[in-house]
This record gives structure tokens, sequence and C-alpha cells, in this order.
């Protein structure tokens, strides 16, 4: 209401903007004195950039930007971006991954050279989150896409004198590139038989379509859908996802699995569910509802059993995150034409993206942190570390009981929602699945748990510094992660509201 | 008649001519082996070193530099094309001009930070300056 | 507002105990402890209503806020109190203060912790037995494990890694299996409820033509597979046979004070939600399915017992007898009867107290002999008369002796289930059922006549001598409780059959 009447259109894009201004002045800084590593000044303005566009973008939700209530979406550019509740609901997921992750890098960083570079290839991919999820054309979609990608691929390999950042770099970059191929095939082949890359077009095209192309267009569907496997780490393109968490910064990791995930479902939800309207599929027996309910169980089951072998916990954290990947499939996986239910499905996925950016960010911080004492990687090296470090374990253990969907912490309300909602759309099947792969769950987080508060220390390891940076945001992830069980309810309502939105 | 054939004898005469000119030239050839036939054509030079080196690393930063410069005349081009017919019909100048201004000022910030960055400082790398000391001694 | 009040009391006490430091924390979680026992003594003397919680009839200091909308239905905290919940929040109360003092002698190391988690752990379960809201009642009941595994994982045996890791999936598994049963059910009901409130759901399952068409269920399939959901779940929690395993390692390798709030409490979470989920909510079903159930319930005292008999470690033997004493409850609850039901709400309460005792005392045996086993000891009688005449009058108030809270309790139920109308064979169950008491009675009896009587022969290099005082008055106090419920079973078995009788009501005439 406020912003269609006092501010022109284009303003709605005001969160993506300031992302890329400030990407820009990094790079002022960084010409201004290339060899500086004040990491103060440079973090700071990151994280006032990323806080201002997440500040703007809480603004525009609540105040009813592009939502039914102020005359619905606002399109801008002929249509190629759209701003509506959920662009902007993932906008704010990303900034605050973004913002947690700046404050993190203040230590992780320090004394490193090309610091400025570290954030503002940040800052360049949040804003490609931004766009995809505001991105109303197979186009804008790539590109935005591409603008997520390219950043992450140096990020991954920003240590470049350590072989397994280097390696991790090479291997996401190449299945990346994979992926982009096949997910920008798939888009010519549906414009090939659309002739159209917006969505609504898509949609409508598809609607008439020839039956003797509906080959050609299930394969595009399914190629796009490759795409975004990729970009939310699903089976089948999920197998970078361990390499690139485990030897990538852990900050890194944090961005990647929690923000990048969720840019990665942002768009995929907008793009089944807009251009590829389940009832014109199902007539085309393009039942990507199906494939996604068989993809969530196999994403799901998957890396919940591989995350229950790992020694390493970055790596058991990279297969839980494909693990999640699986629960977030449900919203996709649990819908059905005209269906009352689709609102609800979605927007508690959307819900469950929302915690896991907070209990999922923080679990890779506390990482970081562990690194940055030098203590090792595996379990056993965690053993004892809450008699040296009892706040920070504190948190790690809020964000891994989060993670397994105990109480009294938002990942259990985003769970259960979750379930709960997948069982009110008929799909038991998929809960049950869930359920199953929760309780298995429980036993890889509690080992983290059990070695940091049950096992006894070998005493090898000192602790040296007290980094500000990383506490403080560990810290702001703990809060989060415990304020949204009591504070759940605006979260899911709006979630729910602009999810309903996009099936209207 | 089906119009693959047409694409099938296309196909066959392609593959064909070529392979029908080598076959008719190792017929007619003498056969005279030397060695200077299968040494590196290098215009004349005589050729030092292998072909298998890695190029210096500054051969790539230039040519991604010369990306930038190539994609803003893509779009400078029509840009420059359509400026005074969109201004006589009635588009505002700051319409007009404003799009374009950002876009080259990013691309400047870009040039500005590769610049500073060192990306067109050219530096040897320490495997070609050892090279160079070991062929003068 | 007392509920809301308690329960954020005792959070704040937990917090103010983790930062105690661990000298002082023993003595300062105790006193923040008492609160909530003044406070739950002081809701049952204004204790003044007649109705049950989820069927209507009014209740005690209830409350509801809206909290949030998902999907159409309204989540509120909604709390309140009825003649079901109100003694178990007594025992809750009265119990954690007592092994909070319990756990003075054994409970060196990270103390602070230790009893911070108690009471995190205390304001969790006031909070199972008097949230009447599902996602509220969910929250809380969940988040029982979190404590309950770091305090079997930290202070707990040799085994407790494996024991805690055991609980925790064991239950977790079965939170899940409820959630679904359950969820299904409240969608299946579709318009007729516009919230996740417990006793709309309750009244909304008990009319007829509620619940529609489930997917593939019927609505008599959905009921009977939402039932065997909730009953796997609950089941879990209380444990019935076959799904009992847990319970032993957990109590062998949890520390004392732990073990009394395992069997005393937690287990009452499992029979108290059967009670008010399947029993109340799908009368029909558990009435269609009495025989099976009533079984499941036998073969749980009896099966219980029998494995009680084979243990040589005395907490084994406790552990498994409380397998044995859970089964009574079911059966109890399968009656459908006043006495059954009130009887066996009733041995919630006993149980609670007597097992409370016997792993105290057995605690305070252990503290002395640093042993266990019923082989190792001999005489004890001798050096510890206080400790075990206690423990001799434990183990007589287990067997059912009268004029103490296991005798009422055993007899209610027996009484209940003999005349029961809907269980088949009801008297049959019953004389199966009375058997386990004979063997109760035998591995007792062994058992002390082992460790309390004969020639004392523990060969030790330090003198055993009797307990200190402060171990010894918890378990006076628990001994006084039982006798005086043991003779004045009214003191809750009023309120308790006030709260039962809507749940027959209804039943019956289903």
């Amino acid at each position: 209401m406020l912003l269609q009447t006092q501010l022109p259109q284009w303003t709605a894009l005001g969160p993506a903007l300031i992302l890329a201004i400030t990407a820009l002045v990094l790079f002022v800084i960084d010409s201004v004195d290339p060899d500086s590593t004040d990491s103060a000044l440079l973090a700071g303005v990151s994280v006032v950039g990323t806080l201002a566009a997440l500040g703007v973008a809480a603004w525009f939700l609540a105040a009813g930007t592009g939502q039914v209530g102020t005359g619905g979406e606002i399109t801008l550019f002929r249509d190629a971006l759209v701003v509506d509740g959920m662009s902007l609901f993932f906008t704010a997921i990303f900034t605050s991954v973004a913002a947690m992750v700046f404050v993190a890098s203040y230590d992780y960083l320090k004394d490193r050279p090309d610091q400025a570079e570290f954030y503002s290839l940040v800052l360049l991919a949040t804003t490609g989150m931004a766009l995809l999820a505001s991105s109303n054309s197979l186009a804008t979609a790539f590109i935005s896409l591409e603008l997520t990608s390219l950043p992450s691929y140096a990020l991954v390999a920003y240590l470049k004198r350590n072989r397994g950042s280097v390696e991790a770099g090479l291997k996401y970059f190449l299945i990346g590139a994979l992926s982009s191929s096949v997910f920008v095939f798939g888009i010519s082949l549906v414009y090939a038989v659309t002739g159209s890359l917006l969505f609504s077009d898509v949609a409508s095209a598809l609607g008439d379509l020839d039956q003797s192309f509906r080959g050609v267009a299930g394969i595009g569907v399914l190629m796009i859908a490759g795409g975004f496997a990729f970009k939310t780490a699903s089976v089948p393109f999920h197998f970078w996802a361990p390499e690139a968490y485990e030897g990538a910064p852990a900050p890194v990791s944090a961005f990647l699995s929690s923000a990048s995930k969720a840019a990665g479902f942002a768009v995929a939800f907008r793009v089944f569910v807009e251009a590829f309207p389940i009832a014109t599929a199902v007539d085309l027996g393009i039942d990507w509802v199906l494939a996604f309910g068989i993809l969530a169980v196999v994403t799901m089951t998957l890396g919940n059993f591989a995350a229950a072998t790992q020694e390493n916990v970055k790596r058991m954290l990279a297969y839980s995150s494909i693990g999640h990947a699986g629960y977030v499939l449900i919203g996709l996986a649990a819908l059905s034409a005209g269906a009352a239910t689709n609102g609800d499905v979605l927007g508690a996925s959307m819900a469950h993206l929302l915690v896991y950016g907070f209990m999922n960010t923080g679990a890779f911080l506390f990482v970081a942190l562990v690194e940055h004492w030098g203590v090792g990687r595996t379990f056993e090296d965690y053993n004892g570390l809450a008699e040296r470090a009892p706040m920070a374990c504190a948190a790690m253990t809020v964000f891994m009981f989060s993670l397994a969907g105990l109480p009294p912490f938002g990942g259990f309300f985003s769970k259960y929602f979750l379930f709960a909602s997948a069982i009110g759309a008929g799909f038991w099947w998929l809960a049950a699945f869930g359920a199953l792969n929760s309780a298995l769950s429980l036993f890889y987080y509690s080992r983290v748990v059990k070695a940091m508060w049950i096992e006894e220390s070998d005493g090898s390891f000192e602790l040296t510094s007290r980094p500000i940076g990383l506490y403080a945001a560990i810290m702001v992830a703990a809060v989060g992660t415990l304020v949204l069980l009591p504070g759940f309810g605006p979260v899911i309502e709006t979630a729910q509201t602009v999810a309903a939105a996009l099936f209207g | 008649m089906n119009p693959w054939i047409a694409i099938g004898a296309l196909a066959v005469v392609g593959v064909g001519i070529p392979l029908g000119m080598m076959a008719a030239s190792a017929i007619l050839r003498p056969s005279v082996p030397e060695q200077g036939k299968s040494a590196i054509y290098e215009s004349g030079e005589i050729p030092t070193g292998t072909a298998r080196i890695q190029f210096n690393i500054q051969y790539y930063m230039v040519a991604l530099l010369f990306v930038v410069f190539d994609i803003e005349t893509v779009l400078i081009f029509p840009w420059t094309v359509i400026y005074r017919s969109a201004l006589e019909q009635g588009v505002s100048l700051g319409a007009v001009l404003a799009p374009m201004l950002v876009f080259i000022g990013i691309l400047v910030v870009g040039l500005v930070w590769a610049w500073r960055n060192g990306a067109v400082k050219w530096v040897k790398s320490p495997r070609a300056s050892r090279r160079k000391t070991e062929r003068q001694s | 507002m007392i509920i809301e009040a308690l329960i954020a009391y005792t959070f704040v006490a937990a917090l103010a105990t983790f930062l105690a430091p661990d000298e002082r924390a023993g003595q300062v979680a105790f006193l923040l402890s008492l609160v909530p026992v003044v406070g739950s003594l002081y809701m049952w003397g204004q204790y003044d209503a007649t109705g049950n919680a989820l069927l209507g009839g009014d209740l005690a200091f209830e409350t509801t806020i809206e909290w949030l909308r998902v999907a159409g239905y309204t989540l509120s905290w909604h709390v309140g109190v009825d003649g079901i919940s109100m003694p178990l929040i007594v025992l809750t109360t009265v119990l954690t203060t007592l092994s909070i003092v319990s756990a003075w002698t054994p409970i060196t190391d990270r103390a602070s912790q230790f009893y911070g988690l108690m009471l995190f752990m205390e304001a969790n379960l006031l909070g199972v037995f008097t949230a009447l809201d599902f996602f509220l009642w969910f929250v809380f009941w969940e988040a029982v494990l979190v404590p309950m595994y770091f305090l079997i994982g930290v202070w707990g045996g040799p085994r407790r890694k494996y024991a805690a890791i055991k609980f925790f999936v064991y239950t977790n598994v079965a939170s899940l299996v409820m959630f679904i049963g359950f969820i299904a059910l409240v969608f299946g009901l579709g318009d007729s409820v516009s919230s996740l409130s417990l006793p709309e759901i309750a009244q909304a399952l008990r009319q007829e033509g509620t619940l529609g068409q489930f997917g593939a269920l019927t609505p008599e399939a959905l009921r009977a597979v939402a039932f065997a959901a909730m009953f796997f779940g609950f089941g879990v929690k209380v444990p019935i046979v076959p799904v009992h395993t847990w319970l032993p390692d957990a109590h062998v390798e949890a520390p004392t004070p732990v073990s009394v709030m395992l069997a005393g409490v937690l287990l009452k979470m499992g029979t108290y939600a059967l009670l008010r989920f399947n029993f109340t909510m799908l009368p029909d079903v558990a009435q269609t399915y009495a025989v099976p159930i009533a079984a499941i319930a036998v073969i749980s005292v009896i099966y219980g017992a029998f494995l009680a008999m084979a243990q040589q470690d005395l907490k084994r033997i406790v552990a498994y007898s409380s397998v044995s004493s859970m089964g009574y409850v079911i059966l109890g609850l399968i009656a459908y009867t006043e006495y059954g039901v009130g009887g066996a709400t009733f041995q919630m309460v006993a149980h609670g107290l007597i097992s409370g005792l016997l792993f105290m005392t057995v605690g305070v045996i252990y503290n002395a002999t640093h042993t266990r086993m019923v082989g190792d000891m001999s005489g004890l009688a001798d050096r510890m008369p206080i400790t075990s005449g206690i423990l001799v009058a434990g183990a007589f108030g287990y067997m059912g002796l009268p004029l103490m809270a296991g005798f009422a309790a055993e007899f209610f139920i027996f009484v209940g289930s003999f005349e029961s109308a809907v269980l088949p064979f009801a008297p049959v169950f019953t004389a199966a059922a009375m058997f386990g008491i004979v063997i109760v009675a035998g591995y007792f009896l062994f058992a002390m006549q082992r460790t309390l009587f004969g020639p004392f022969r523990l060969e030790t290099d330090y003198e055993i001598t009797s307990a200190p005082v402060h171990d010894t008055l918890p378990l006076a106090v628990l001994l006084l409780c039982i006798i005086a419920l043991g003779v004045a079973p009214e003191l809750f078995f009023g309120m308790i059959t006030d709260a039962v009788t809507p749940i027959l009501n209804a039943g019956g005439g289903f």
C-alpha cells in the first residue's frame, strides 16, 4: 500500500539493488587501496549493506508490497522480473544468512589477502539469489542462476593454497557447468514447444499444446528440474555438495548450504507452480509432482543415511543438508491440482527454509569457529569441547537439536508443520518417510552433542582466542533458532499467505 | 522422396571429398621423408622448445578484460543508433542516458578494480624467468 | 495464571541453577524447587473442578491465549487442570524436589548443569500434564527428551552413551509415529475442528459422522490406524512389552535421581497420554480391540515380572518391575469402569511414589556399598538399619500391602477390571494379572532376603555405615506419602473419579 502509491515501481527491487550497490562499493574500496586488509571496514560495509537489504525486504513484506492486499504482484521490465510476497520472503532468508556469514568472516578471514573480493563475491551471489527469487522468465532465471553460481565457484576455491579448497572448487565448477548446460538445454526445449520464456506465457502455451510435442516438453521440464536439483543439492545432482562443503572455507559452506539452497528452491517453486501448472502438466503426462515425490524420498533417505556414516563433522553437515533438501522438496511433492492445501504445503516448506537458514548457518559457522581454533574435523576431535567453550557448544547443541527437529527450537515447528501439511494434503507416505529419516537424523546429530558434552577430552587442544565476530554470528543464529519457536506465528502465516498467492 | 536422402547424400559427399583428395595425393606424391617436414611451422623461424608449454596466465587476464569491452560495444552500438531518434520522439534525456551511464559506470568500476589489482601489470611468472636464465647460462 | 507462573518460574529457576557455582548448585536447586512444590500443593488446595479436561465440565486454572494460525488451524497456549492431571502435577513437583536432594551424594561432577537440567525437565513435565493444545503439548512432550538425554548420557554408568542414544532414538521414533497418526485424525475431521485444541478434537471425535474419508482410508479404518499409531507411540514411553527394551538400559545406566524421575514421572507421561488420547478420544476402537489390548497388558505384567525375577542387579529388578506395574495401568484403562480407569490413574501416582522410593533406596545402598548385585551383598540390615527398613517397606508397598498406596491402586484396578462390561473374559484377564503380584512378592522377598539379612560378608576396604540424613530424609518423606495415600486414597481418588466419569459415560454408550 505504502509502496505502490508513494514510490516508483522499480523500487520494489530495492533489496537486490542495495546488494548490488554494496558489492560495487566494495570494489571501489578495494580499488582505492588494493592491499588493504582492513577487515572491519570491509565486513562492516557488507553487513550494513545486507542488513539494509534485509530491512527493506522485511519492510516490504510487512507493508504487503506485491501481495494480494495491495494490488498483487509487481512486474517489471516487461514481466521479466516480478516482486511478490514470495520473492521478498526469500530475499529475507538470503540476506539474513549473508549477514551472519559476513559477521563470522570478519574473524575467519583476518590477515588474509584478497578479503574485499570475498565480500564482494558473496554480495554478488546474494544479489543473484534475490533476482532468482524475483525472476519471472526462464531467461532471467538462468542469468540469475549463473550470477549466483559463478561467484560460488570462486568462493569455494577461495583458499587457493589449500588443495582441498581448490579441488572442491573444481568439482563444484564441473558439475555446475554440466547442470547449467542441462538447465539451459531444458529451457531451449521448453521455448521450442511454447514459443515463450515468460512463465505465464509458457503455462498458457502448454495448455493448448499439440499432444505430439509433449515428449519434447517433458524432456525440457525434466532437464529444468535437473538444473534445480543441482542448485538445491538434491538427488541426482547432489555429488558436489559434500565435496564442496568440506573443502570450502566454512563460512562459504554455510552460505552455500543455506542461502544457495534456498535460492534454488525459490526459483523451482515459482517455475514449476507458475510455468508448468499441475493440471496442465498432468494432462500432458508430465507428472512432475510424482517426480518430485520420488526425488524427495530418495534425497532425504540418501542424505540421512550417508550422514549417519560420516566421521567428519563438516561432511556430516553436508549430507544432512542434502537430507533437508529432501524435506523441503515435500513442498513441491505434496501438491495436487487445484487443492486448497497447496499454499499450506508450499508455505511450510518456505518456513522450513527460513528456520533452516538460521540453524544450518549457525552449525557451519560453529565448524568455522572450530577450524579457526585449529581443532580437528572429526567427531572425536570435538570430544570435550564443551569444557573449554561452553557458550559456543551450547549454541551448537541448539543447532543440532533444532536440525533434528526437537523442541524448544525453531526446527521443531518447521519440520512438524511440514509433515503435518503433507498429511493434510493426503500425502501421508511422504510424511512417513520424513519421520523415519528424522528419527535417523537424531542419531547422527546427537553424535556431535555427545562428543562435545559427554565424551572426555584428551586435552590436546588449546583454545587460544575468543574470536568476537564468529561468536557474535553464532549467537545471532542460536537466538534466531530459539526465537523462531515462540515467534513462529508470523513466519508461517506470512509464508503460507505468499505461497497461496502463487497458486491464485 | 524422403528429404533425409538428400541430407545423407550431402554427408557422403562431404566426407568423401576430403578423404578422396588425401587418398589421391598419397598415391601420386613421391615419398621423401625429411626432418624439416615434421618440424613446427613458425613462419620461417627456427622453432625453440616444445609446443607443450604453459601460457602465462596474464594472457587470460587480458582476454577477460577484452570480454568486458566486447560486451560493452555490443550494447553501446545499438544504443547510439536509436539515441537521437528516441530524443526526437520525446523520450526524456534522463530515460535515454541514465541506463547507459549506469551500465558504463559498472564496467568502469570493474575495470578500475582490475587495473588496481594488477590485472594489466605484466608480471613474469617465476617459471618463465627461471627458464630464461637457464637458457642464457 | 498459576500454571503459567509455575512453568515460567521453573524455567527461570533452571537457568539460575545453570549459572550457580557447582558446590552450591544442589542446595540452590533444592530451595528453588520448593516453590513449585508449594505452588502445586496450593493448586491442590484450591482445586474445585469436577470436569474432564477434554470432554467438558469445569476445569481449574484454565487459560487460553491464541498463539498462531497455521493452515486454517488455530494453535493456542491452552492449559488447564482436571482431576487426572492434578495428582500427577503434585507427583512431579514432589518427586523432583526429593530426587534433587537424593542427588547431593552421588552427583559431584558438573553439578550446576545436572540440577539445571533436572529443573528444566520439571518445567517441561508440568507443561505435559497441563497443556490442552496439541502442539503446545507436543512441544513439552518432546522437550522432555533433551534433558533426559543429557542426564543419562553425562552422569550415567559405564554404558551411558549407548543407553542415552537408545532412549533418545526409541522415544523419538515413537513420537513421530504418534504424530502422524494423530495429525491424520485431525485432518480427517476436516471442518469439524478449527483448532488443535485437544478438547475440541476429543469432543468432535466422540460424535458420530464427524470423521471424513482420509485418502484411501474410510473413517473406521482411519480411527483404527490412528489408534494403533498412537498406541505404539505412547506404548514405547509406558513401556509395554515388546517395545520396552530401552527401559532397562536407560534405568541401569542412569544415576539414581534420574532413575527416580524416569520411573516416577516419565513413564506416567505414556500412560497419561494413552488415557488422554487413545482411551478418551477413540473409546470405540479401544473397546473393539479390548481383548488384544488387555492381552498386551497382562503380558506386560507377567513378562515384566519374570524378567525382573531373572535379574541380579537390584536396579534392574526395580526397572523391570516397572514394566509389570505399568501393565496394571493399561489393564485398568481398558476396563472402562470407574474403578478401572480411576484405579489406573491412581496407580500412576502410587507407582510413581513407590518406584521412586525403591530406586532411591537402591541408590542409597549403592552409595554405601558401590555394588548393586544381589549376589555381592548380604546382611546389610546390620549396617544400614534405617535404609534396610525403608527398602522392606517399599518392597511391601510394591507387593500391595494394605494401608499403602500400592494396595489401594491395585485393588481399584482389579475391582474395576473384574466388573468390566467392555472386556470379554474380564475375570480371566484379571486373575492372570493378579498372578503377577505373586511373582512380584516372590522376587522382592528373594532379593531382600539375600541382600538385607543373613551374615554380613561384603568385602570392602571402607566402612559401611548408615546413610547420611539428607539421603534418608527423602526416603522417609516418600514413605509417608505412600502410607498417607494408602490410608486415605480419597485424597486423590475423589477428583480422579470426577474426571474419569465423562470418559465412561460417553464411552459405554458409543
